[in-house]
């Protein structure tokens, strides 16, 4: 047997912060396996095997979600998961390539309908996955996980709402513009607002309202903030409709 | 895992080719595959935990290791650690491999030797 120094995880004051980045089902079978490899790689090789693990991390955790993901999720899941990469990377890549283009607008509008439309499929499909009634009260910590990003989009919601009545009141000499835009401005931040609660029965509609509703002020690449916030909140409306497709499947299976 | 054929996982990746190597010479648990792998390839590739044990999960779904008891003595011996040995087909898979790398490289040296009349 080739050596390494023997480390107990199960000294270990509380589980590394790390171990969480990795999907559920991986942690529960291989998490003691994880932590000791961790712990000796560390122990043995000093900064070397912090670097290791750093980018260890950076690889392997995004590989492994994503075989999960398409292994465990039913269809709606899988096509949310790839979508969700998708936007993401088109987000991230138009903000690199022109902060204030229309063309950064026209992507968000795009990425936003392809999402619309993926949580839509899934608010159709997924009622075959349907929990049952006897299905197990959700546990604090999934609620907390499927729902923290739900103050971010209260909070979007009503920047929205503000920056509209901002523009009906200030006026100005373009009377129809500023009407247009405190329309725009309310119909979208009260859709957030709408969409919060329409979730809680109607999942996939609700998701999909928030996530268009996010795009207006999300597309003020003016300020650091809105493009920020709205990828904020489309993350955990993106994650949290995978999680709820994935323990929907596991519940009826 | 019957009825499968070796040349239809070819070429295998990186990963799965360096951990089953070092399978090759007995069961090991994660560290000890991780070292080995480590002096095998003179300290180029070491993997990490989630690659590592991502690997692992994938050689086993496709039936090229499995879990085993490990050493008597291990029980003995520091914490509890998973074992992993390579399967019949795993050493199957791995001679294939073997051998397409080495009729690659045989290639290779010849077409590395300059031919008569090139120099």
């Amino acid at each position: 047997m080739m050596g390494g120094s023997h480390v107990e995880p199960s000294h270990r004051a509380r589980t590394p912060w790390w171990l969480w980045l990795y999907p559920s089902d991986f942690r529960r079978e291989f998490a003691h396996d994880l932590v000791l490899l961790a712990d000796e790689l560390v122990q043995d090789r000093g900064m070397r095997g912090r670097r290791v693990l750093a980018i260890d991390l950076l690889v392997a955790v995004p590989r492994i979600r994503w075989e999960y993901t398409m292994r465990s999720s039913p269809l709606p899941g899988q096509l949310i998961a790839a979508l969700t990469v998708l936007a993401v990377a088109t987000w991230l890549a138009t903000v690199a390539f022109g902060l204030s283009s229309t063309g950064t607008i026209i992507a968000a509008v795009v990425t936003a309908i392809l999402l619309a439309l993926a949580l839509a499929q899934r608010s159709v499909l997924g009622r075959a996955f349907a929990a049952p009634d006897q299905a197990p009260k959700p546990t604090t910590r999934r609620v907390l996980l499927q729902s923290w990003w739900a103050p971010l989009a209260v909070v979007h919601a009503l920047a929205t709402l503000t920056f509209g009545v901002a523009l009906g009141l200030g006026g100005g000499d373009d009377v129809l513009g500023s009407v247009i835009g405190f329309a725009v401005a309310v119909v979208f931040g009260a859709g957030i607002l709408a969409g919060l609660v329409v979730r809680l029965s109607r999942p996939g509609l609700g998701a999909a309202m928030i996530v268009i509703g996010t795009v207006p002020l999300g597309g003020a690449f003016w300020m650091w903030w809105p493009p920020v916030l709205m990828l904020l909140v489309w993350i955990g409306v993106m994650s949290s409709a995978i999680s709820r497709a994935r323990h929907q499947a596991h519940t009826v299976s | 895992m019957t009825g499968r054929k070796p040349a239809e996982l070819l070429p295998l990746p990186a990963a799965w080719l360096h951990v089953l190597v070092a399978l090759s010479g007995g069961e090991l648990h994660g560290y000890a595959i991780m070292s080995e792998v480590e002096r095998l390839t003179d300290g180029v590739v070491t993997m990490g935990p989630g690659t590592l044990y991502g690997t692992l999960k994938r050689l086993h779904s496709q039936g090229l290791v499995e879990e085993s008891e490990g050493p008597a003595e291990a029980e003995s011996e520091g914490p509890a650690r998973r074992y992993y040995r390579l399967t019949g087909f795993g050493e199957r898979v791995l001679a294939a491999e073997t051998a397409r790398l080495s009729n690659l490289i045989h290639a290779a040296s010849r077409g590395a030797v300059p031919s008569e009349g090139t120099s």
